[in-house]
C-alpha cells in the first residue's frame, strides 16, 4: 500500500535545487530505524546506507530530491521581485501563478496583466521570465528586502489532493515519487549492500549525483524518475513518451543514457513473473542522473524505471496511484531477485 | 589490413551492444602474447607490459546506428538514433538489426521538407504489430547494412567510424616489437564513445595513464568549393591540434610530427570545429592525462558511405609504430 | 595603483588556451620570495604556487591564466589565412590588426572588402568566420614556412588607460591572475592559518582541464576562484551587468558553497569593501567544474565586473582591482576554516 502520507509531505516539501533541507529533514525521519547510517555529503545529497558490510554486490538507489523552480535575482524599487529560473520551465507556464518564497515562505504571486488591457498585438506574444516579476504585497525595495532575501528560492505553492479516482495533483512528483519510493522500499530487508543516493540539483544539470556516486561507488544502480507522460489528445502514439495507467516505464535509452541490457531483460522478465504492468519509454528524451552514476570512476550498471507523471516541470503536475504502486512492486521485487 | 577491417565492419556493434565486434578483435590478437581483458563495462584492454610511462592508445568499438523504443499499430518500427545521425541520412537507407532482420527507413512525405528523426520509422515488412514484436524487441539495435566497396586506394562503407580505429590498433599490436617500446602499453577498445564518450571515462579511470592517444575519424570536407577545412583525404594521418569541444597536449602533438618528419611519413594538421573524440574524455580524468589524437580523415561521416583513403591508414599505422617504440 | 607594471606585463603576455606558459615567467618572477614552492601540474599544465599557513586547513585561490584566441584553419593558395574561434564575436574583427603565433610571431591584418566595392545587399549582413582572412603579407610559399594550421591567433596587445580605467585584451582573466599575485605577496607580511594553494589554471576558456584536473590532484577543504563578469556598458544594463567601480561581485547560486560564501560577505562588511551580488543558477565559471571534483568541494566566487568582455578592447575600473585585492586579502588573513564533509580516496 502507498504512504500518501508521505507523499504528500515530500511534494509539498520546499526543494528548488540546491535547497533541498526540507526534503531531507522529511526523508531523514522517514528512514530512521530502518537503515544502518544516514549523512548528508558536501553537495546537500543524503546518503543511507543498509547492510554496507556485506561483501556482495553494491546496489544503488537514486532519486534526486530537487524540483524545478526560481531564484530571487533583485528586488524593483517598487517592492517586486525579478527571478531566474531554475532547470527547465517553459515561460509560458509562470503568469498568474501562486509561489512560495525561502525559509520565511513568503506568499507571492507571478504577475500577469489583465486580458481586458492587452492590445490584439500582445494576446499572441510570449512573455519572457526576465521580463516577469512576483508581487509579495511590498510598496518599496525596502519592505521586500526585509521579508526576502537575494539569491533565495521560490518555488511553486500548489496543494496536494486526490482528484478522480485514484489520481493525484501536486508540485515537484519529478521526483519526490521516486525519493518516496525508495524510503518505502529501504523498509524492507535484503541480503545485498544498499546505498540510497538522494540527490540534489539534478534539475540544474545532474550535480549532485556525482559527488554522491564518487564516493559510495555501486556495482550496478536503479535510478526512479518521475517521468514525462504525454498522453493528450493530439499527440500521436509515438510520441506519447508514456502513458498514465500502464504501469512503470522502463528506459531503454533517453538522451543520456543507454541502460544495461542484461539488467533491464531481468527486471522485464521480473514484471511478467509477477504480472506487473509495464511499459517502455517510447521517446528518448530526458537527461536522468543514471548517466552520471555510470561513468563513476570504473563503471556502474545503470537502470532507469519511472512513474509516468503528467505536466511535470510546472506548477501543477499528476499521477495515478496504481502507476505509483506498481513502480514500487516492480523495484523491490526485481531486488529480491538479485539476493542469493 | 583490407581482410580484418572487412571483419571489423561486418561485426555488429551498436553502441551498447559491442560483443561481436570484441569478439573479431580477440580473434585476432589470440594468437600473440598479450595480456587481455575486459573491464565490467565491457571496454576490450590489451595490456602489452614493458618498461617505461604508461601509454594508452584508445579507438573505439561502437558504431553509430538506431535503437527500437516502440512498435505502432501498422507493424512499424519507431527508433532513436544511436549517436548523431542527420534525419536526412537515415531516410531511404536499409538498416541491418542485431538478429538479422532488415528493413527500410521511410516516413510521412509530407514531412520531406523538414525531415527529423522524429518522423522516421523502419519498415521490417511485418503485416501487424504482433508479427513485427516476433521479429524485433524493444531495445533491438540496428545498424547501417555494412555493405563496403574498395576502389582502388579508398573504402566505401559505414562504420568506418570507427572501425578503421581499431584495425589500425590491431595492426599496431600485431607489428610493435616488444622490445623497442618506451612505454607500459595498453591498447584500449573502447565503447559507448558515440553516445558521450563513456568507455573512454571508464577505462582512462582504471588505468590512469600518463600519457593517451586516440585513433578515430575526422571529417574531410574536401569535395565541397571553397574547401571548409584543411583536411584532405590522401594528405597522410590528421595530427589532432583541436576539435569542437578539446585541445590536444602540445608536447604529444609536437612529438608526433618530428617522429612523421624523421620518418618521412605524409602528414596532416587537424583543426575542425564540431565534433570530438574519446581523447576529450582522456584527457580530463583524475588528475589529467597528456593527450594527443591520430585522425583518420574521412568524408561523409555517420552515413551509410563513409569514405577513407587506405593510403592514410597505412601511415597513420607506420607512424603510431614509430611513436611507441624506440 | 601599485604594481601597474606588473598588470601591463600581464595583460600584454600572450597565452591562448591550451599554450599558457609564456605567462608564467612573469608569474614566477612576481613571486619570487613570496611563496614556499611553485611547480607545474603534469597533467593540465597548469602553475601551482604554494604559501603555507600556521594551521592545517588548505585553500585553493584559482585564477585561469589562459585567454581567448582563434586558431589557423587552413593556409590558402594565396596566402591567406582562414581561420575560427569558440570565443570570439566574429564582428569585431573585420579590420583588427592580430598576431600569429606560427615558427616565429608574424603580425597579420583581418581585411575586408573597400566599402566602395560593397553592394546595398551585403551591408547589412554580419561577418562570420567563413568569409575573414587574416593577411600577412605574404604569398602562400612564403607563408607556410612559418604558419601551419593549428597555430595561435591572438588579439595584438595594447594597454591603454583611460581616466580611471585600464583597457586591454585579457583582462578576462589576467586581472584575476593580478590579484592573485597581489594577494600572495601581501601575504608574506600578514600571519595566516589557512595553506594556500594558488592555481593560474590553463583552458577555462574551452574544456576547464586546468581547473578540474588541479582540483583532483589538489583537493583542498575549500575553493575561492577569481574571475570577471559583465559590466554595465552600452547595451548591456542593469538586468545582466554590474557597475564599474563598485567594488567586486560575489556570485549566489546553485555552485557556490553558501557558507564559504557567507565568509566571503562578512569580510567586506566587516572592513568596509563595496560588492554586489550576482544571481545565476551556474556561473560559467571553473567555479561549476570545481564544486564537483571527487566528494565535492566548497566553492565562492568572486568577479570583477569589465566592459567589452573578449574583445581587445576590454575595460576594467582600476578601484576595483584594488577592492577586490583588499577582499581577498583580508578574507584569507581571517579565514575560518569550512569543514568539508569527507575525505575523498579514490
Amino acid at each position: 500500500m502507498a504512504n500518501i502520507e508521505l507523499i504528500k509531505k515530500l511534494s509539498k516539501a520546499f526543494g528548488v535545487s540546491s535547497f533541498e533541507n526540507e526534503v531531507i529533514d522529511i526523508l531523514r525521519e522517514e528512514l530512521k530505524g530502518y537503515v544502518d547510517s544516514i549523512e548528508v555529503d558536501e553537495m546537500q545529497n543524503l546518503i543511507a546506507l543498509k547492510n554496507f558490510d556485506s561483501p556482495k554486490s553494491k546496489v544503488m538507489l537514486n532519486a534526486h530530491m530537487d524540483e524545478v523552480g526560481l531564484f530571487v535575482k533583485n528586488v524593483t524599487p517598487s517592492g517586486f521581485i525579478k527571478f531566474v529560473k531554475v532547470g527547465g520551465i517553459d515561460d509560458r507556464v509562470l503568469l498568474g501563478k501562486r509561489v512560495i518564497i525561502g525559509e520565511k515562505k513568503v506568499r507571492g504571486v507571478i504577475a500577469t496583466k489583465p486580458i481586458h488591457l492587452q492590445k490584439e498585438s500582445e494576446k499572441d506574444l510570449v512573455d519572457k521570465s526576465w521580463d516577469m516579476v512576483i508581487d509579495i504585497g511590498a510598496k518599496t525595495k525596502e519592505e521586500a528586502l526585509k521579508l526576502v532575501q537575494v539569491g533565495e528560492g521560490i518555488a511553486f505553492d500548489t496543494e496536494f489532493e486526490e482528484i478522480g479516482d485514484g489520481f493525484f495533483v501536486g508540485k515537484a512528483f519529478d521526483d519526490r515519487l521516486g525519493c518516496a519510493i525508495i524510503a518505502e522500499v529501504l523498509k524492507e530487508e535484503f541480503d545485498f549492500p544498499l546505498i540510497a543516493l538522494f540527490s540534489s540539483q539534478e534539475e540544474t544539470g545532474l550535480r549532485g549525483v556525482t559527488t554522491g556516486a564518487f564516493k559510495y561507488t555501486a556495482d550496478i544502480s536503479i535510478t526512479i524518475e518521475g517521468t514525462v507522460s504525454s498522453d493528450f489528445p493530439d499527440v500521436s502514439d509515438f510520441n506519447k513518451v508514456s502513458v498514465i495507467g500502464d504501469g512503470p516505464v522502463i528506459t531503454v535509452k533517453d538522451a543520456s543514457v543507454i541502460t544495461d541490457h542484461g539488467l533491464r531483460k531481468r527486471l522485464i522478465e521480473t514484471a511478467e513473473k509477477f504480472h506487473i504492468p509495464y511499459q517502455y519509454k517510447r521517446v528518448a528524451v530526458g537527461g536522468t542522473d543514471s548517466s552520471k552514476i555510470q561513468v563513476t570512476k570504473e563503471g556502474v550498471k545503470v537502470l532507469v524505471m519511472a512513474v509516468p507523471v503528467r505536466y511535470i516541470h510546472s506548477p501543477v503536475s499528476l499521477f495515478y496511484l496504481d502507476d505509483y504502486e506498481n513502480t514500487k512492486r516492480l523495484l523491490v521485487e526485481f531486488l529480491h531477485s538479485l539476493e542469493g | 589490413m583490407k581482410e580484418v577491417l572487412e571483419k571489423l565492419v561486418r561485426a555488429f556493434g551498436v553502441s551498447s551492444k559491442e560483443e561481436r565486434v570484441r569478439s573479431v578483435i580477440r580473434e585476432e590478437l589470440s594468437n600473440y602474447d598479450f595480456e587481455i581483458s575486459e573491464d565490467k563495462f565491457g571496454n576490450l584492454i590489451v595490456h602489452v607490459p614493458h618498461d617505461g610511462p604508461k601509454l594508452m592508445l584508445a579507438s573505439h568499438l561502437d558504431s553509430v546506428g538506431v535503437m527500437v523504443t516502440d512498435i505502432d499499430k501498422n507493424g512499424l518500427v519507431r527508433f532513436a538514433p544511436v549517436g548523431d545521425i542527420k534525419a536526412h541520412f537515415l531516410l531511404g537507407t536499409q538498416i541491418l538489426f542485431e538478429n538479422g532482420v532488415e528493413g527500410m527507413v521511410y516516413c510521412d512525405d509530407k514531412e520531406l521538407q523538414d525531415i527529423k528523426n522524429e518522423h522516421l520509422f523502419i519498415d521490417i515488412g511485418a503485416r501487424s504489430k504482433k508479427e513485427a514484436l516476433s521479429l524485433v524487441q524493444i531495445g533491438s539495435g540496428g545498424i547501417f547494412f555494412p555493405h563496403m566497396y574498395f576502389s582502388k586506394d579508398r573504402v566505401i562503407s559505414p562504420s568506418l567510424d570507427d572501425r578503421i580505429g581499431c584495425g589500425i590498433l590491431v595492426e599496431v599490436l600485431k607489428n610493435v616489437k616488444k622490445k623497442n617500446l618506451r612505454f607500459d602499453l595498453y591498447a584500449v577498445f573502447t565503447v559507448e564513445e558515440e553516445v558521450g564518450v563513456k568507455g573512454a571515462r571508464t577505462s582512462t579511470y582504471e588505468i590512469t595513464p600518463d600519457i593517451g592517444i586516440v585513433v578515430d575519424v575526422t571529417p574531410a570536407l574536401d569535395f565541397v568549393e571553397p574547401k571548409r577545412n584543411a583536411i584532405e583525404l590522401g594528405k597522410g594521418p590528421a595530427i589532432k591540434v583541436m576539435d569542437g569541444r578539446m585541445i590536444t597536449n602540445m608536447e604529444v602533438r609536437e612529438t608526433l610530427v618530428n617522429v612523421a618528419r624523421k620518418n618521412e611519413i605524409p602528414f596532416q594538421l587537424e583543426v575542425v570545429t564540431t565534433g570530438t573524440t574519446d581523447a576529450f574524455a582522456m584527457q580530463i580524468t583524475k588528475e589529467g592525462v597528456r593527450t594527443g589524437a591520430i585522425s583518420i580523415p574521412a568524408r561523409y561521416i555517420h552515413t551509410q558511405g563513409e569514405v577513407v583513403d587506405l593510403n592514410d591508414v597505412k601511415n597513420a599505422i607506420s607512424l603510431l609504430i614509430n611513436y611507441i617504440e624506440k | 595603483m601599485e604594481d601597474r607594471e606588473l598588470l601591463e606585463a600581464l595583460v600584454t603576455a600572450i597565452g591562448p588556451t591550451g599554450n599558457e606558459k609564456s605567462v608564467y615567467e612573469i608569474i614566477k618572477k612576481a613571486l619570487d620570495g613570496f611563496v614556499d614552492e611553485i611547480f607545474v601540474h603534469q597533467g593540465s599544465g597548469s602553475l601551482i604556487a604554494f604559501k603555507r599557513g600556521n594551521g592545517v586547513s588548505s585553500l585553493l585561490i584559482e585564477a585561469h591564466v589562459d585567454e581567448v584566441f582563434m586558431v589557423v584553419e587552413d593556409v590558402l593558395e594565396n596566402g591567406f589565412l582562414r581561420f575560427y574561434s569558440h570565443s570570439i564575436d566574429p564582428k569585431i574583427l573585420p579590420g583588427l590588426k592580430v598576431c600569429v603565433h606560427g615558427r616565429k610571431l608574424l603580425r597579420g591584418v583581418i581585411g575586408v572588402k573597400p566599402y566602395h566595392l560593397v553592394k546595398p545587399s551585403e551591408e547589412n549582413k554580419a561577418y562570420t568566420f567563413d568569409e575573414l582572412f587574416v593577411d600577412c603579407g605574404m604569398t602562400g610559399n612564403k607563408i607556410r614556412e612559418f604558419v601551419s594550421v593549428g597555430d595561435y591567433i591572438t588579439f595584438e596587445p595594447g594597454f591603454v588607460e583611460l581616466q580611471d580605467y585600464f583597457v586591454s585584451k585579457v583582462l578576462d582573466n589576467r586581472t584575476g591572475v593580478f590579484v592573485l599575485i597581489e594577494v600572495l605577496k601581501a601575504l608574506k607580511r600578514i600571519k595566516h592559518e589557512v595553506n594556500v594553494y594558488a592555481l593560474f589554471s590553463t583552458q577555462e576558456e574551452f574544456t576547464s582541464l586546468g581547473a578540474i584536473t588541479s582540483s583532483f590532484s589538489i583537493f583542498p577543504d575549500a575553493a575561492l576562484i577569481l574571475d570577471t563578469t559583465f559590466a554595465i556598458q552600452h547595451k548591456v544594463g542593469e538586468e545582466d551587468g554590474f557597475e564599474c567601480g563598485k567594488g567586486p561581485v560575489i556570485f549566489v547560486g546553485a555552485s557556490i558553497s553558501r557558507k564559504l560564501t557567507q565568509r566571503l560577505t562578512s569580510t567586506g562588511e566587516r572592513f568596509g569593501i563595496p560588492f554586489s551580488y550576482e544571481v545565476g543558477v551556474l556561473s560559467s565559471t571553473d567555479a561549476d567544474r570545481i564544486q564537483l571534483v571527487r566528494t565535492g568541494i566548497p566553492t565562492a566566487l568572486v568577479s570583477i565586473p569589465i566592459r567589452y568582455m573578449h574583445t581587445p578592447i576590454e575595460m576594467v575600473s582600476e578601484s576595483d582591482l584594488e577592492k577586490t585585492v583588499q577582499l581577498i586579502k583580508l578574507f584569507v588573513e581571517h579565514y575560518e576554516p569550512v569543514t568539508k564533509v569527507q575525505n575523498g580516496e579514490y
